[in-house]
């Protein structure tokens, strides 16, 4: 039985209130409620990272028997170089796993699972990640700013022990100009909205949710769930008034809290469903962009022991979050307004060289445990610092590993882009002792010597034309 | 064995340190050098070999030959952070002791306000290769670091841990103006310490040291060379030197002592013969980068037990009228630190000590003076000790 054998997301920690958004240009909300944020040193991939390690944290440590990992996003760091192999190298996946972009459209997420799942029928794959994040800039004082949301999702696919099998797809492809970024643009464009929503959104998506109906002979009404991605509130429920949905069987899209996160929307939204759903549960989850996807999922008995391993996943992330200070500190993080540059030294960066060497240390966080003492280092070493024994080290990763703060100060020098920065040395429960920056911590002033905290991918800086990655600590709430 | 009382410095000089915009390195050389032939009574002619600590000013020794034009004698670049200066006078001192040169330069100089940022350039080989040195960290974040854990450790209430250290603040601003070549040559007062912007909890911006130009220079020779010189020089009596790298990724280290001074004044007070450092040594000049800094530095220099520099500050242990006065030209917080001159700087004020000629900054009957060196942050060190006498 081919479906989902887990599920993930990466909800960013802050949030702006649409409100606060509007107050700044002084008119009023384009929607009830808030949206996410991705921090400053968060981009898709880092997302990706998030929802990818939350999704395979529900299963254990499955990084041996994943086939494939696709990254799907509208906003990839670079135009010119996978970032699917980055993401593959932080979640530490096999060498020979099959890693492939899936971009451009927003419904690039159902694409990615239409060719994970009948790559599974033709038993041409075992198990693929699919991670999904975007990251779409709205014009500063449009509403696509407010209605636009920063996350990630993530599933994982496979033939065994599944959550939900996927049953059936239908999709249509259709060139519409609604919404698009050329190579020029920063932010979305978009056309005039009562053409695009009703010749586009509205007749694409109601055709798409008839047509895998009628190809399977099934009603609405067979279905428990109707999950679908819109482009914001209004039009979500005016879908559901097309296609004469009963309210209680539309699934939340989240957008009062989470905002529309692009190709992972309808990933969130499902996951949303898999928190609570029950064995036997049929789901219809349709995806829009450039004309659409509808698959039907069952869910199996399998879900309530998952459910009971791992709790609310989804509803965990949408309670850890912290209001974002003010409207400026989100241009200043989307570099959209330039803060007053450092008066700090220029920093290095690592050059294309080091940061091959630096694959295992740098992205998948390996250190090294000595054979002889037992001592773990992070980074990995030559030489032992407790017994000098020479390279007689096991490879051990730490990116999954939790610590506790030793020491930290609140840095209000620092050329980060958020002033000021906590920074803290880590003691890992592993092993081995980081010095690094601490990131989403809500109140600076709260963190103390003690503070539990976890490790998160980030983005640590663009430099030499180049996008930097590494691990930070951050505290665990 | 060993160099003690077997080299001599028979003449020292030490520009102006600050804001120099109208000197250039080469200038600062020139004016430390000038100040300390003529000193030592000798002609740049008689100068056999030459050590300049810079750290990222000079690009190797040509830094040295070439603004006092000494084209060809045998000079190295010595580079050992903040340590520098007296990295530079201990290379002089061993190849004197070793009978290699008779009479021979130290020189430690960097000119960091061109810059025109606060704070260092790294080296420029210093390209991070691995993902030990988190990008954008500044001293005073680390500094902060140890500071917090520092006052956790011997569970001494932060705010009151604050005070403490704004007092050495205090004390080195009083002892810089007294001194016509210091950076900061005013006073400020506790208040003024306590209320100053705050750039890392504890430290504020009188807990940190300026950002500074200046060089200084020593000329080192043989006790026998410098009694026909002089009456007036001192004697070498040891050096220490430790550097610690792996505090930063080993869980071991506590983050609340510097082992880096432990380990190198331990040394040097090994081969001088001290036993009791807080009694024999009548002067020191420590590294004060930071106010923290310098009072994690009495305990391990010996001066106090460990966890009980608040009381000795408190007490004004470390003031000029104390049983041991500590940075009596005002130290790196208000004499300034252009890094790689501090060490010279230190040992200038020691030697003006020690031959009796401070002034208004004079300590008593003084024995031995010490200089103690650290560049780097808590956790990987570069420490040098030096200790002097007549």
């Amino acid at each position: 039985m081919i479906g989902i054998k887990s599920y993930g997301v990466h909800i960013p920690f802050l949030r702006l209130n649409r409100q606060s958004i509007a107050q700044y240009w002084g008119g009023s909300p384009a929607e009830p409620g808030e949206r996410t944020v991705a921090n400053w040193d968060e981009d898709a991939v880092s997302m990706a990272v998030g929802a990818g390690m939350n999704c395979l944290k529900t299963v254990g440590s499955p990084g041996e028997s994943i086939s494939g990992l696709f990254f799907v996003s509208t906003s990839f760091p670079y135009k010119e170089k996978q970032s699917a192999s980055i993401v593959a190298t932080a979640l530490d996946l096999p060498h020979h796993c099959f890693t492939a972009d899936y971009g451009n459209s927003l419904r690039a997420a159902t694409i990615a699972l239409r060719t994970a799942w009948q790559s599974m029928e033709a038993n041409r794959s075992e198990n693929i990640l699919i991670t999904a994040a975007d990251f779409r800039l709205g014009y500063p004082g449009g509403s696509l700013e407010q209605i636009l949301g920063d996350g990630g999702g993530a599933l994982l696919i496979g033939d065994r022990d599944v959550i939900a099998s996927i049953d059936g797809h239908y999709g249509t492809f259709e060139n519409f100009m609604d919404m698009w970024r050329t190579e020029r643009d920063t932010f979305v464009q978009s056309w005039e909205d009562r053409f695009i929503h009703s010749e586009g959104y509205l007749r694409v998506t109601s055709e798409v949710i008839r047509g895998v109906l009628n190809k399977y002979g099934i009603q609405l009404k067979d279905f428990s769930k109707l999950v679908y991605n819109a482009p914001d509130t209004r039009r979500h429920a005016e879908l559901a008034r097309v296609i004469k949905a009963p309210k209680e069987i539309v699934a939340d899209p989240l957008f009062n809290y989470v905002g529309n996160t692009g190709v992972a929307s309808v990933l969130l939204s499902l996951g949303a469903v898999l928190d609570t759903a029950s064995p036997g549960d049929k789901l219809l989850v349709a995806n829009y962009g450039d004309g659409a996807d509808a698959f039907i999922l069952t869910v199996t008995e399998g879900i309530h022991p998952f459910q009971k391993r791992n709790g609310k996943i989804v509803e965990a992330q949408l309670r850890h979050e912290k209001e974002l200070a003010s409207y400026t500190k989100y241009l200043t993080f989307r570099e959209l307004m330039q803060l007053q540059p450092s008066s700090r030294p220029p920093s290095s960066y690592p050059t294309p060289p080091a940061l091959w060497r630096e694959n295992k240390g740098r992205l998948s966080m390996y250190g090294a445990k000595c054979r002889a003492c037992g001592m773990v280092h992070y980074p990995a070493r030559r030489v032992c610092i407790q017994c000098k024994s020479k390279d007689h080290f096991e490879e051990v990763n730490l990116s999954r590993s939790l610590g506790k703060i030793f020491t930290l100060s609140i840095d209000h020098l620092t050329a980060n882009l958020d002033r000021p920065s906590v920074y803290v040395v880590v003691d890992l429960d592993q092993g081995g002792r980081v010095q690094n920056w601490l990131t989403d911590c809500g109140e600076p002033e709260k963190m103390t010597i003690g503070t539990p905290v976890e490790m998160t991918f980030r983005r640590e800086q663009f430099a030499g034309g180049m996008v930097h990655y590494g691990w930070k600590p951050r505290p665990i709430v | 064995m060993g160099i003690k009382d077997k080299c001599a410095i028979v003449g020292m000089g030490c520009t102006k340190f600050g804001e120099l915009w109208d000197k250039s390195g080469d200038d600062l050389v020139v004016e430390a050098v000038s100040e300390a032939l003529e000193d030592a009574g000798i002609h740049l002619k008689e100068i056999q070999a030459g050590w300049i600590g810079s750290m990222s000013t000079a690009w190797s020794a040509t830094g040295l030959v070439y603004p006092i034009s000494l084209d060809f004698i045998p000079a190295t670049r010595v580079e050992n952070k903040c340590a520098s200066g007296v990295e530079a006078l201990k290379e002089a001192c061993f190849a004197v002791v070793a009978g290699e040169y008779d009479i021979v330069l130290a020189v430690g100089m960097e000119k960091l306000k061109d810059s025109g940022a606060s704070g260092l350039f790294p080296p420029t080989s210093g390209l991070p290769s691995g993902p030990k040195i988190p990008l954008n960290r500044t001293a005073p974040g680390s500094y902060a670091q140890a500071a917090n854990r520092y006052f956790y450790h011997f569970k001494i209430n932060p705010e009151e841990g604050k005070r403490a250290i704004a007092q050495i603040a205090v004390k080195n601003h009083f002892n810089g103006s007294l001194h016509p070549k210091a950076q900061f040559q005013k006073e400020v007062t506790l208040e003024q310490v306590m209320k100053a912007p705050i750039v890392a909890w504890p430290l504020g911006l009188f807990d940190c040291c300026g950002v500074t130009d200046g060089a200084a220079a020593a000329i080192v020779t043989t006790p026998e060379i410098a009694r026909t010189l002089k009456k007036d020089y001192i004697l070498v009596k040891g050096f220490g030197v430790s550097v610690g790298a792996l505090g930063a990724i080993d869980q071991n280290y506590d983050f609340a002592h510097w082992e880096e001074t432990v380990q190198a004044s331990r040394r040097a007070y090994r081969e001088v013969g001290i036993h009791d450092p807080a009694k024999e040594i009548s002067v020191a000049e420590v590294h004060d980068c930071f106010t923290i800094t310098e009072l994690v530095t009495y305990e391990d220099l010996g001066f106090c037990p460990k966890g009980g520099a608040k009381e000795y500050v408190e007490a004004g242990a470390f003031t000029l009228k104390g049983n041991l006065p500590v940075n009596t030209d005002g130290g790196l917080k208000a004499f300034g630190h252009p890094i790689a001159a501090s060490g010279l700087r230190m040992t200038y004020e020691i030697y003006n000590q020690l031959l009796l000629r401070a002034g208004p900054r004079q300590v008593k009957n003084p024995g031995l003076g010490l200089v103690h060196c650290q560049g780097g942050q808590p956790g990987e060190f570069n420490c040098a000790v030096a200790i002097f006498g007549r």
